[in-house]
């Protein structure tokens, strides 16, 4: 008996076993094969058969040209006409990215730009939208952010481990301590995430650049509304711009084959129209202030000033959220009707359709049509509210199933099932699922209008909670927006309403009248009474993951998370989440965004309203904002010359002056010991005329002019009403009502625009300034033979009686009407000589024959420097700053305060009054060695603590070789700069340098050269 | 001693495209450039007129001046008249630019100059033949040229031919002057000298697409 | 882009202007000013947020230094006209 049972049981326990391995085998067996039909068996059939339909109606491609292209090391075939997207999709392609934090897989989502999912880099240029881009033969394409490839990208289990580690705003909250953390996680991050590669290359390819454009209207969108606009704005005599974004126009009409004859039509009228230009492929990116509108065409950036603006951009597809919306495969319904109709490329094989409107029918239809399996149509509505007239014939076709809606996709890499669920009464989902295999799953549920720009305009929106749609509360006079974007989804409407607002913007515009108040409110009146096209649902709730945010990978937890930490405006939510901060700019997720935040702080949408969206609309190139490159540079008339000497330029502001020409210490020489000269050509100079010129000089000026005789020049300084110097030059008379005034080169323009406002506001009476700085080019002859030479090309009396030192004479010197003036910034005899500009390169060869015999150099900037650092003069702008006044910078001899009111006068009481802190005053270096750099900071050292104190700090310094010493001006405190001689530290390089204070010039204290 | 020459702001940038020098009415020019009047030159043209007299009367009484002295009714602010070899532009009610060819003829100019003087209120007149480059562009696609380097509006309404605009080019201050030429369009555009070779350069590069060609000055 | 009407050349974008800063008249006689007055005068601004008298040059243009009525918030600019010895604050 126990025999028995025992073999009994061992029988039952192998069998059992046996038939358990094998169902178990059998499963694994089944799964596997699934798995493996659709993620590798389909698709490599899709990619071998391809998935291109036969010719369809509206078309884009152009069958009989055929390209090659590669992408990610593969070669590809498209046809002329195909884009990246296309052409990829054609041959079966699913995958063409992965998502910014997780590397998940994406594919085609909205198939019209307005999703991150098909970024790609061509080349060098990152961030490209394979669905917009046009395939060119040989074209490099590659995809971005994977490691290493499309397909298998190891990041992404990595990143799906990390996930939980990685909510919303992980890296405010986290890789703070140790402190060193985030210095090692950050660049690993950076890795990680992103998107495209900038190349670093010099010298790009494309050339950039701009243009201006005009129009009394600016259509924006070719849409059937915006061409409407256009022709009856256009009607009406305004001058009109049409743009589109597209390379054709039609809008939505495009994927329509019945419509294809009315936008011919359409089309054809728009382009014979003498006063419509049309701008296709365009995209309008920003709407400043008075409609000025920028738009990017390839390379070019379109920069319009319109008069009035009609807003006809249309509408974006808004996607739903639900467990793992994000597969490929998954795309919205308009995004599978673009791939159908333009470039008859079949989107999938089996195909289950959400929607929630009309529109979803439509798709389903067109699938139909184009022989592609619809294996469910499920519509969020009852049977009553759909007025599709296709919903009757495709009742008998396909499996229709009311009042369902999708709870998730299924799929690894590529979705191949969906699941739907009915819905109560009340909206809310059964527990009832409903499995459908398939590998495309399209969403038609909702539109958001695309009206980022009416945002820029300062267009207020409201939400109509029974459309479901956002709406413009009130538009500004120049500013009108129609179509689809207004809410206008019936064609007849949007013909109508186009017209109207066509016609009242030219009429703002000052043409043609405006169309009646009813007129417009029958047209308003009649789009509420259209069906609705949008669902009030936004998410779907599951299990899985449900991405609002396809750009930067935010779920809907990630966002409620938020919410409950506190950020729950939805600026901060925004902010904190990064939501509709990517490429898309919100397109495909700020509506839903809004609604959750809504509904988390159980307020109204309307209530909680957007954030605001700023230009650009669409990704623009920085090289497309720089656009031809225009740097404004002055040369003076001797330009050529210098560089033909192998003058080591300099920028000076505008300008490119000499520096030197190889040896500026024999410059310096030259001009100490013979006679040096310097294009000065760069310095402002004015005619001041009329009777009253001394009154304004003795406004500007600190010190007296009145009695200025004919024929002589005096330096001026000139301060603000603070008390601050601004500027310094001489000024001389040449007649009784005529002075010339000079001024630095880098004030040139800005002491012109200065004394034309003190002119123009009062005292301007009796005198007319006029700036003459480019009329002459300037000469400055220095040096002990600079009055023999200048005797060999002049008749004009020189000697130092009847010229003396800072006297003016006009004549003619080397065949060339001139002005000299015996300055002496350089310390030595000179004779400063201006003549008209066209002349100067004739005076300037002359001036050097007749100073070869002399032993002549012509002398930059950098001698100069030293030159007059030897006599102790300053340099505006370079000793002083925008604290320094005139006292305090050694030029207490040129402020005359007891004169009457000038600029600077009553504050500069004050500074003597309470005295003077510091002073600008020179020095000489105690030891040889490195000259101090301009700018080192003066301090004072505690001898316990060794503290450093700043004290002061160094304006000028040169090695000088006439002194053969180091010297320079510096700013002390006043207790050290007034005693010649005090010892002070310049800290340099870690180490104190000594120097000490030296009162006067440093070479011909008495000015004996100058006035020789 | 040498002869004393003017050259113009734009003289080294035109040697390099022309193929030698020659002496007129006092200015070293460039040789070799293409006559404008050529039909085969293509349909943007650039030329130096930096040589071209260029005068401004200025003052409240100004435009009673031009009318003593030169027997005209002045233009209206933003218009212009002709006069001799040249035109005379209003730029502000109290500021008139005078355009001539490059030799003026100095008498008329010495008879102005006293007119100015004796006026009982400050009327000036300044040369600034030296102090401008003066670059004039001929053309159909003028217009199109113009819009890539200034924002205003070139059209016939807005700027009819002789009228004067002074605003932004290429980011540099200067005069615009409608100057229709032989029916074809055409610009003059006057400013700084220091900028002029900036301006051309710029001009050059812009005007790439339409293969804008440097040609003789018109009046030489 | 803001659109400025210079009162000699008419509508021009602003960038062709400088702007010169809230209007503020000098005190005819700076000498009798106390401390407090001109201290008021070189570094107070009303700054206000709403209509402002200000300063514009046309820079790129005629040279004309003229004032505008500007709304600092809106940007709305409601009159530019020539100054005028008459106009005070």
């Amino acid at each position: 008996m126990s025999n028995t049972l025992l073999f009994v049981i061992v029988i039952g326990a192998t069998l059992m076993l046996v038939i358990g391995g094998a169902v178990t085998i059998a499963i694994t067996l089944y799964r596997a094969n699934r798995l493996i039909v659709s993620e590798v068996v389909l698709p490599h059939l899709e990619k071998v058969m391809g998935a291109r339909l036969p010719s369809q109606p509206v078309e884009l491609i152009n069958r009989k040209e055929e390209m090659r292209f590669t992408f990610e090391g593969n070669e590809y075939s498209a046809f002329k006409g195909d884009t990246i997207a296309s052409a990829l999709a054609a041959s079966g392609i699913k995958i063409f990215s992965r998502s910014f934090k997780y590397h998940r897989p994406r594919g085609l989502l909205c198939c019209s730009g307005h999703c991150p999912n098909c970024l790609v880099q061509i080349g060098d240029e990152p961030n490209v939208r394979a669905c917009r881009q046009r395939v060119a033969p040989d074209m490099i394409v590659k995809p971005q952010n994977v490691t290493p490839t499309l397909m298998w990208d190891l990041l992404a289990p990595i990143m799906r481990f990390l996930s939980p580690f990685m909510p919303v705003g992980f890296y405010y909250k986290t890789l703070y301590r140790p402190k060193w953390i985030w210095k090692v996680a950050e660049p690993l991050l950076r890795a990680a995430g992103g998107l495209g590669k900038a190349s670093h290359s010099e010298s790009p390819e494309d050339t950039f650049d701009k243009q201006y454009l005009h129009g009394d209207v600016v259509v924006i969108g070719g849409g059937p509304t915006g061409i409407s606009a256009a022709l009856s704005a256009a009607g009406s005599d305004a001058k009109v711009l049409l743009i589109d974004e597209n390379d054709q126009l039609g809008g939505y009409l495009r994927i329509k084959a019945e419509a294809k004859d009315v936008v011919d039509e359409l089309c054809a009228s728009v382009y014979a129209h003498p006063n419509i230009q049309t701008l296709t492929e365009t995209t309008v990116t920003g709407c400043y202030d008075h409609n000025w509108l920028a738009a990017t065409h390839g390379d070019r950036l379109y920069k319009i000033r319109a008069d009035k603006v009609v807003l006809a951009t249309g509408v974006v597809e808004r996607p739903l959220v639900f467990d793992n919306n994000d597969l490929p495969g998954v795309m919205l319904g308009s995004a599978a009707q673009y791939l159908l109709h333009l470039y008859a490329v079949r989107p999938g094989r089996r195909a289950v359709v959400v929607t929630a409107n009309d529109d979803g029918w439509d798709v389903a239809a067109d699938l139909h049509a184009a022989g592609i399996e619809v294996v469910a149509l499920a519509d969020e509505r009852e049977r009553a509210a759909c007025s599709s007239a296709k919903m009757e014939s495709l009742e008998a076709e396909l499996p229709v199933f009311w009042r369902h809606i999708v709870t998730s996709a299924h799929g690894n890499t590529a979705v191949n099932a969906a699941t739907i669920a009915p819905l109560e009464s009340d909206g809310s989902l059964t527990t009832r699922r409903t499995r459908l295999e398939c590998d495309l799953l399209l969403v038609s549920i909702g539109w958001t209008p695309n009206t980022g720009l009416a945002y820029q305009a300062g267009v207020e929106f409201g939400y109509d909670e029974d459309r479901a749609e956002l709406m413009a509360r009130n538009m500004p006079d120049d500013f009108i927006i129609a179509g689809r974007a207004a809410g206008t989804h019936m064609l007849e409407h949007q013909i109508t309403e186009g017209a109207l607002a066509g016609r009242r913007m030219a009429s703002a515009a000052g043409y043609g009248d405006a169309p009646t108040t009813s007129e417009w409110t029958f047209v308003q009146e009649e789009k509420k009474r259209e069906v609705t096209r949008s669902s009030q649902r936004t998410i779907v709730k599951g299990s899985s993951k449900r991405f609002l945010c396809y750009c930067e990978d935010v779920t809907d937890k990630d966002l409620t998370t938020a919410v409950a930490e506190g950020y729950d405006s939805i600026e901060l939510l925004k902010r904190y989440s990064t939501i509709s901060m990517g490429p898309c700019q919100g397109k495909m997720c700020s509506m839903n965004a809004v609604h959750l935040c809504a509904h988390a702080n159980t307020s109204t949408v309307d209530e909680t309203g957007s954030t605001t969206t700023r230009p650009p609309m669409t990704p623009i190139s920085l090289g497309a904002l720089a656009g031809q490159n225009m740097e404004p540079v002055r040369i003076t008339p001797i330009h050529d010359w210098h560089l033909g000497q192998g003058a080591k330029m300099m920028v000076a502001g505008l300008w490119l002056r000499p520096e030197h020409y190889g040896n500026p210490t024999e410059e310096v020489r030259a001009v100490r010991e013979r006679v040096g000269v310097i294009d000065v050509s760069t310095l402002g100079k004015y005619k001041l005329t009329g009777p009253h010129v001394p009154n304004i000089l003795e406004k500007v000026y600190t010190n007296r002019w009145r009695q200025l005789a004919v024929g002589r020049v005096r330096y001026g300084v000139m301060c603000n009403a603070e008390g601050i110097v601004i500027d310094d030059g001489v000024t001389a008379r040449f007649d009784e009502r005529e002075w010339y005034m000079t001024t630095t080169s880098g004030g040139a323009g800005a002491i012109y625009e200065w004394i034309q406002w003190w002119m123009q506001s009062g005292w301007g009476d009796g005198v007319q300034l006029i700036n003459r700085s480019d009329d002459f080019a300037a000469f400055n002859l220095a040096g002990p033979k600079a009055r023999t030479l200048l005797k060999e090309l002049t008749d004009i009396q020189l000697d130092n009686k009847e010229f003396p030192y800072m006297h003016v004479r006009s004549g003619v010197v080397a065949e060339v009407p001139c002005r000299l003036l015996r300055i002496g910034f350089t310390g030595e005899l000179s004779y400063e000589i201006h003549c008209p500009a066209s002349y100067g390169q004739h005076l300037w060869e002359q001036l050097l024959q007749a100073g070869e015999q002399f032993g002549i150099m012509p002398f930059g900037v950098e001698a100069q420097r030293v030159l007059r650092l030897e006599k102790g003069h300053l340099i505006i702008g370079q000793d002083t700053d925008a604290l320094s006044n005139p006292i305090a910078a050694n030029l207490e001899w040129a402020v005359k305060l007891e004169k009457d009111d000038f600029l600077g006068q009553r504050s500069l009481l004050r500074v003597v009054e309470n005295g003077l802190k510091q002073r600008l005053i020179g020095f000489k270096v105690n030891e040889t060695g490195p000259t101090p750099e301009e700018g080192l900071q003066i301090v004072s050292i505690n001898s316990n603590s060794k503290q450093r104190k700043i004290i002061g700090w160094v304006s000028s310094c040169r090695f000088s070789p006439t002194l053969n010493q180091v010297i320079g001006l510096c700013w002390l405190p006043t207790e050290i700069a007034d005693v010649d001689g005090a010892e002070f530290i310049i800290w340099r390089e870690e180490r104190a340098l000594t120097a000490h204070v030296h009162h006067g010039a440093f070479y011909d204290s008495n000015g004996a050269q100058l006035r020789s | 001693m040498k002869e004393a020459l003017r050259r113009s702001p734009l003289h080294n940038t035109l040697q390099d495209v022309g193929t030698g020098l020659e002496v007129r009415s006092g200015w070293l020019v460039a040789t070799g450039l293409v006559s404008a009047t050529d039909a085969a030159v293509p349909m943007l043209t650039i030329a130096d007129e930096s040589a071209h007299g260029k005068l401004l009367l200025e003052g409240e009484n100004a435009s009673d001046v031009i009318a003593t002295a030169m027997h005209l009714h002045p233009p209206s602010v933003g218009l212009s008249v002709p006069y001799r070899t040249g035109r005379v532009y209003s730029l502000r009610p109290d500021l008139f630019f005078m355009s001539t060819l490059p030799t003026i003829d100095s008498e008329w100019v010495k008879q102005l100059r006293a007119t100015a003087a004796r006026n009982e209120g400050l009327v000036t007149m300044t040369d600034m033949t030296d102090g401008r480059s003066q670059i004039r562009v001929t053309g159909k696609v003028c217009r199109q040229f113009l819009a890539k380097l200034c924002a205003l509006d070139f059209g016939d309404f807005s700027f009819p031919d002789g009228s004067a605009r002074t605003t932004s080019l290429a980011r540099t201050t200067q005069l615009i002057l409608r100057s229709d030429q032989h029916d074809q369009l055409s610009f003059v555009v006057v400013g700084g000298r220091s900028l002029g070779a900036y301006v051309w350069d710029t001009m050059v590069q812009a005007g790439h697409e339409w293969t804008i060609t440097p040609t003789m000055c018109e009046s030489d | 882009m803001l659109i400025l009407k210079c009162p000699n050349c008419g509508q021009r974008n602003v960038s062709e202007f400088r702007n010169g800063g809230e209007y503020r008249p000098r005190p005819s006689r700076p000498l009798d000013a106390d401390d407090q007055q001109w201290s008021n005068y070189v570094f107070f601004r009303h700054n206000v947020s709403g209509l402002q008298k200000e300063w514009w040059y046309h820079r790129n243009g005629c040279g004309l230094w003229f004032l505008a009525e500007r709304h600092t918030k809106t940007n709305e600019i409601l009159s530019t006209f020539r100054w005028g010895p008459d106009r005070t604050e």
